[in-house]
């Protein structure tokens, strides 16, 4: 089989080149890549497909695949396959090639002239650009552009800089299509909801949102590139009448590249204006709710305090009657009854001053229970 | 967003992982296509198939919504 090509495209905001002495991790990623893989199970389906992937010093991409075994060593990697360094550009650009190979079945994990494991661009990808604005896993599953052809990188319009814009144009135009069903849903579920209280937390549109920012920053590297001639929507050379097709795609893709943004910015500014709206409003409703319940309780603690006060009299009336019958059959001293008699004043003293306070939304318990 | 759009969100919520032949062979090739490149789901590799898993978006997004 002919030897392949491909040029992965490494997102970048600065214009500068790809600091390949320092990539992210130590330059060495290890993972199971199979998403149908069972512990123990060593069918070529579902065993785990661990492979080790190693930025090495020469720029090239080592790639190993650990023996199907139960062996946890991890050092048990069979060497797969090199990607050689051929070049690389400061828009983001990086080139290598390799010699095709297949692990097990034509359908399976592979490189070839029409195959380079998404998988393995992601970890290459993470070696050299940190992931922004979006979590590591909901980046988008790019396809490398491939090749058994020549490919220069540095050629103004190169096949490779087609094939990431191509893909760009593609993945914001259905950004945009899938946050516009986010958001007609979302407004008809909140119209719908009977609950004028309720609050819900949409986070997924505002994801999509920076994603979509996200990578309209990146793509600029690519767009605004000196290499990028043709996809442009400043093109005068051509119109409705020309026969060339490729141009007119190619003015199409540059409209819908950055029409599409200026299209999420007007949903995201209807989310922010329907949904938060409709949230604030439920906030406050709620807040008008909790004060009336409050206001209710406080009315119905003051009538409570109401009715200790009747008690503590009834009991003090009691208290003194006993001590009268006390005095009457006991020989307590003149002293002590006038001890008896200060306490029992002071006490319906406090019982007074309390009530007084509870007009105004408290009831001093603990300073009568003290005495 | 239509029927065969929302039956296919529902698959790939209830279904969670599979190979990517298989989930080609329900949705479609086309929204297969969408879903990979909004990054609902993820592709990997077997020794022998293409795999596919539901990424947290793809199970956001179907719970936001309420569509199960």
């Amino acid at each position: 089989m002919s030897k392949c090509y491909v040029v992965l495209w490494i997102p970048t905001v600065n214009h500068i080149p790809i600091n390949f002495d320092s990539p992210n991790f130590d330059g060495i990623c290890r993972i199971d890549i199979n998403d149908m893989s069972k512990s123990g199970d060593m069918s070529d389906r579902q065993a785990p497909l661990e492979v080790k992937v190693v930025a090495a010093e020469n720029r090239n991409i080592e790639i190993s695949v650990k023996r199907k075994s139960d062996d946890r060593d991890n050092e048990n990697y069979k060497h797969f396959i090199t990607l050689k360094y051929e070049d690389s550009s400061r828009n983001g650009m990086v080139k290598y090639s390799y010699e095709p190979a297949t692990l097990s079945s034509d359908s399976g994990f592979r490189f070839d002239e029409c195959t380079f494991p998404e998988a393995i661009y992601h970890i290459i990808k993470g070696f050299y650009h940190t992931h922004e604005f979006h979590e590591d896993e909901n980046d988008s599953s790019q396809k490398a552009y491939i090749t058994t052809g020549r490919i220069n990188i540095h050629e103004k319009n190169n096949d490779a800089l087609r094939h990431y814009l191509s893909n760009h144009e593609t993945t914001i135009l259905n950004l945009v299509k899938w946050g516009k069903y986010f958001l007609r849903k979302a407004i008809d579920l909140e119209k719908q909801s009977e609950d004028n209280t309720s609050v819900t937390i949409y986070s997924i549109f505002p994801k999509m949102y920076v994603m979509a920012m996200g990578y309209n920053a990146y793509i600029h590297s690519l767009y605004h590139s000196i290499y990028n001639e043709e996809c442009k929507v400043s093109r005068t050379d051509v119109d409705h009448d020309s026969e060339n097709e490729i141009a007119k795609s190619m003015r199409r893709r540059a409209f819908n590249i950055e029409n599409s943004i200026r299209y999420f910015n007007v949903l995201k500014t209807l989310f922010d204006s329907r949904i938060q709206e409709t949230n604030t409003n439920s906030i406050l409703k709620k807040a008008e709710e909790n004060i009336q319940v409050a206001t209710d309780n406080l009315k119905s603690s003051i009538r409570s305090s109401r009715n200790s006060t009747i008690l503590a009299y009834i009991s003090i009336i009691v208290g003194v009657v006993s001590i009268v019958i006390s005095l009457y059959i006991s020989n307590y001293s003149s002293q002590e009854l006038n001890d008896a008699k200060n306490e029992l004043v002071n006490t319906m003293n406090e019982i007074k001053a309390s009530t007084t306070a509870s007009t105004t939304g408290y009831l001093d318990v603990h300073s009568i229970n003290k005495r | 967003m239509n029927e065969q759009q929302t039956d296919a969100l529902i698959s790939i919520y209830k279904t969670k992982k599979g190979y990517i032949k298989d989930l080609r062979n329900t949705i479609g090739d086309s929204l297969l296509s969408e879903f990979i490149s909004v990054g609902f789901i993820i592709c990997g590799y077997s020794r022998t198939d293409k795999t596919w898993r539901l990424s947290d978006l793809g199970r956001g997004y179907v719970e936001e919504l309420q569509l199960v």
